[in-house]
């Protein structure tokens, strides 16, 4: 048995409507600080939260975007982007996430088969 | 199979904790295994155990906590979601210098690496949310 397992954590709330969003990064951080192998999806409202110069402090929330900055610290692997998000909202999270990988909705039970475990918020 | 259960949807205000109790008692009766239970998100409020529901109505808080105990199940709420929505135990009441504590004796709290370590012994994750 192996100690490393590939977790898919997948995103599909809006950023500033509860607190699913937080708690999902808190795990992805504490799954990455043990080992383990972190991915992110982004799906519908949930990729409103890729977009930059946002406040969320200003609605009493954690600044998520900034955590993300520090995904690479944590060995997090890589970002998903599902590909029926709006063409406009596309271009400005491709401007601020280089790296961040485009799934169509086709594509996507070939990418949860990738992973070990899958968790939904 | 070893199995871990993660519930993240409340009670009363979500399904989840009652589909899940469904799904725990199907997979024992199968010969599975339920390595943990973990709690998340709105899900702690499953383990608060000063709930009292109306008596003519099904007590998923009671259900849960006779189906944990009768079958030794490691059941654990997440300590900073439980925290942060007011369900602590007696060392979190003393540590924050609080009047009282509410988490039910079947419940521990613990933090995420016990859902992470559950994952890497299980052979299945399931999550029931809202």
């Amino acid at each position: 048995m192996t100690n490393t397992k590939s977790i898919l954590i997948y995103l599909t709330k809006a950023p500033m409507a509860n607190s699913a969003n937080q708690e999902a990064v808190d795990l992805a951080l504490a799954a990455a600080s043990f080992e383990q192998e972190v991915s992110l999806l982004f799906e519908g409202d949930a990729s409103f939260q890729l977009i930059p110069n946002q406040t969320p402090e200003s609605v009493g929330r954690k600044n998520l975007p900034k955590a993300f900055k520090a995904f690479p610290i944590y060995g997090i692997q890589d970002l998903y982007l599902l590909g029926n998000t709006e063409e406009s909202l596309k271009a400005k999270i491709h401007a601020e996430h280089k790296n961040i990988i485009e799934v169509a909705n086709n594509e996507l039970n070939s990418l949860f088969e990738k992973f070990d475990t899958v968790i939904r918020f | 199979m070893k199995l871990v259960i993660l519930i993240t949807g409340s009670p009363y205000s979500s399904q989840a904790p009652y589909s899940a109790l469904q799904y725990c008692k199907a997979a024992i009766a199968a010969g599975h295994e339920i390595y943990r239970v973990f709690l998340y998100q709105d899900g702690i409020q499953l383990s608060n155990r000063l709930a009292t529901p109306p008596q003519d109505e099904i007590n998923i808080f009671n259900e849960w906590t006779d189906f944990i105990e009768a079958n030794s199940i490691d059941a654990v709420t997440c300590i900073a979601a439980a925290a942060r929505r007011g369900v602590i135990d007696q060392n979190e009441a003393e540590r924050h210098n609080k009047d009282s504590y509410n988490i039910h004796s079947a419940f521990e709290l613990s933090g995420l690496g016990q859902l992470v370590e559950a994952n890497i012994q299980a052979d299945r994750l399931i999550t029931f949310g809202a």
